[in-house]
């Protein structure tokens, strides 16, 4: 028996589950873990300057890595500065464990000083929350933690630690064994999945316009490898959404990529005339559907989904199977046959795979548009294997129609709650995953400045970030909106910011700006030959549109291409 | 015409069990009525409610509540005591 107090035993518990790496920013209510951590020297912990950028950060590093992120916070407004990350992970299945001091237990209640009630506040953007109220119950409850970001569908968890609890001692046997891990499948299929894999198996074996709809949940369950040989075995044609950018090589000729809001019009029009969808691992949310009832109007669906409170939310399919795409999918991938669809490629290829077949019109020659920086560093990005961030916005967009990342895990964005100033915290965490593959940030001017204190952990850290910041004064993708749909009325859009050049010097960067086309390629070439962190300040086309784009409320077919070089009679 | 549904769970009684279940079907906008809690068996939380079917159905909210990690048993009754489907979820083992 040795005796141990809270705050060692929460080191103890993050180590055992294979936590080496930790995100957060210290305060006084979490002060005896990071007198501990201190002492224990087992866990390497990265110092944001934010909140909120530690838990973003925990997310690049989760996603990156296929492991748990964890972020730590004190009590009160370091906690609160967490809600932002952990809605973000929530919304797309990233597993976080979020650990925060809280104020101690005899003034809990109190309105003491820096206190919060984070898990009433957190409640709704996490899986589960706890509150520790004795020491012991800290290795039984961090492993619950973690169980619970893992499972399921994965998702966020806080662990709520007051700081009396962290400095109680406690007298504790030894490491608690774990726990064998529960088999996931039966033995058997039950009878009702084997029956509905047979029905899915056939409805596709019959279909004459196939397609595959493919999400994170592919990634995240580890079968992107089956999903390219059913899609070959089967000739089956692959849309991939925004957070299943990698589920797929984007160059493989079945590839049809991004569909929805800003996806391409084979993409689009495919869904809209396929008459059998396989859905594997995704949500079907409002910006892949446009209006329900206009979606995939000639579509049987089979949703293969292991959230039982997704299926049928808003898409309603015809087979559904609920369960791990691990067990699932290779099920229901023994009975595809071999198959053909000569008539169905033939239609597919009328539609254009590129977001922008052209070049877009520049005002001048060598004027450097959006367009041309996202197809430059997407074709940089995808040779090199790199990882690449992308915060919210026109370039997120563009990089997304232009990335033809064949790697599960090297295409980080927050595409379900859409937070401005993710991308550079998250290229951080991705970073610190080890193996040396380059990280690139495609960023706003706008979302840069919500979080650009990180440069200075950057720099502390020494990781060798290249950060492109699509800089064109204004809130872009506002602006497309307002320009479009709010008669041209720029209602505080339009946004100045600092010199990025000398801002990168201030911090301790290298700075480069680009403002010309065919400066663009050189100055790709320099940032991956530099060292240390670099910055590219790209200045772009100011009130330039991301096209296709499907206008809110209207269906999928009803697309809008490039309106000067709208192709006329598309079908 | 109102087809409420009576439904009968169990939360296991750990803080903030009631919080999260009541939060997921405000966010969820289950279309729960008539909601008692009374102490159940083994320490549990019993929630007794009725479902407007003509709102939500009820295999939506059955689906819903799986994403519950306090949720012991869901059954969906017929009427007075009458079962007409039950299931027993285990999606979370007690913290020791």
């Amino acid at each position: 028996m040795t005796e141990r107090t809270g705050a060692d035993l929460m080191c103890d518990g993050l180590v055992e589950e294979g936590v080496s790496l930790l995100f957060g920013h210290p305060g006084g209510a979490i002060l005896p873990f990071y007198d501990a951590l201190h002492r224990d020297g087992r866990l390497r912990h990265v110092l944001c300057r934010h909140e909120q950028a530690a838990a973003h950060s925990a997310d690049g590093y989760a996603r990156a890595s296929g492991g748990v992120g964890v972020c730590v916070a004190t009590s009160g407004p370091g906690a609160t500065n967490l809600v932002t990350g952990l809605a973000t992970a929530l919304m797309d299945s990233v597993p976080l464990v979020a650990i925060t001091g809280q104020v101690p237990s005899h003034v809990m209640g109190t309105e003491a000083f820096q206190e919060t009630d984070i898990l009433g506040i957190t409640m709704p953007v996490t899986k589960h929350g706890f509150v520790v109220q004795s020491a012991d119950e800290i290795p039984g409850i961090l492993r619950e933690a973690f169980r619970l970001a893992r499972s399921g569908r994965p998702g966020p968890v806080l662990v709520d630690i007051p700081k009396d609890v962290q400095n109680q001692r406690v007298r504790v046997a030894g490491p608690v064994p774990a726990e064998p891990a529960a088999s996931r499948l039966p033995s058997h299929l039950p009878p009702h999945l084997a029956s509905a894999l047979e029905r899915a198996a056939r409805m596709l074996n019959e279909a004459r316009h196939p397609l595959i709809m493919a999400g994170r949940g592919v990634v995240l369950a580890g079968v992107t490898g089956l999903l390219r040989e059913v899609a070959e075995r089967a000739e089956l044609p692959v849309v991939t959404t925004l957070l299943g950018l990698d589920a797929f090589p984007g160059d493989h000729p079945l590839s049809l990529g991004l569909p929805g809001m800003h996806g391409n019009e084979r993409s689009n029009r495919a869904i809209q005339e396929a008459d059998v969808i396989l859905g594997l691992g995704l949500r079907f949310d409002d910006r892949i559907t446009g209006p329900v009832r206009t979606f995939a109007p000639n579509a049987s669906i089979i949703h293969l989904e292991v959230d039982a409170g997704v299926v049928g939310r808003t898409v309603c399919p015809t087979v559904s199977i609920l369960g791990d795409l691990r067990d699932t999918f290779p099920a229901l991938a023994d009975c595809i046959a071999p198959a053909r669809h000569p008539g169905w490629w033939t239609r597919l290829s009328t539609w254009p795979r590129e977001a922008d077949p052209s070049e877009p019109p520049r005002p001048e020659p060598g004027y450097l548009t959006g367009r041309t920086a996202a197809k430059g560093l997407a074709r940089h990005i995808t040779a090199t294997g790199a990882v690449v961030a992308t915060d919210v916005g026109q370039h997120q967009m563009l990089m997304a129609q232009e990335l033809r990342n064949a790697r599960p895990g090297t295409h980080l964005t927050s595409g379900g709650l859409g937070t401005m100033g993710y991308a550079l915290p998250a290229a951080m965490g991705a970073a610190l995953v080890g193996g040396g593959t380059p990280t690139w940030v495609v960023v706003g001017d706008g979302g840069f400045q919500m979080n650009l204190q990180e440069l200075a952990t950057v720099v502390q850290e020494g990781i060798p970030l290249r950060i492109a910041v699509m800089n064109n004064g204004y809130l872009g993708m506002v602006r497309q909106w307002q320009e479009l749909f709010h008669g041209r009325r720029y209602s505080e859009s339009e946004i100045t910011g600092p010199d990025l050049v000398l801002l990168a010097r201030a911090y301790g960067l290298e700075g480069l700006r680009v403002e010309r086309g065919e400066a663009l390629e050189g100055a790709i070439a320099l940032a991956e030959a530099t060292p240390g962190p670099v910055i590219l300040d790209l200045r772009v086309d100011r009130e330039e549109n991301v096209y296709p784009m499907v206008p809110p409320g209207a269906a999928l077919h009803d697309l809008v291409v490039q309106p000067a070089r709208a192709r006329a009679g598309a079908a | 015409m109102n087809h409420a549904t009576p439904f009968l769970v169990h939360l296991r009684d750990r803080p903030a069990a009631l919080e999260r279940f009541l939060g997921l079907v405000r966010r969820r906008c289950l279309a729960v009525e008539r909601l008692s809690v009374n102490p159940g068996p083994d320490g549990m939380l019993e929630v007794r409610f009725h479902l407007d079917e003509n709102r939500t159905a009820p295999a939506r909210l059955e689906a819903e509540l799986e994403a519950l990690v306090d949720l012991a048993r869901l059954e969906r009754l017929a009427g007075a005591g009458e079962s007409i489907a039950g299931r027993t979820h285990n999606t979370s083992e007690p913290i020791e």
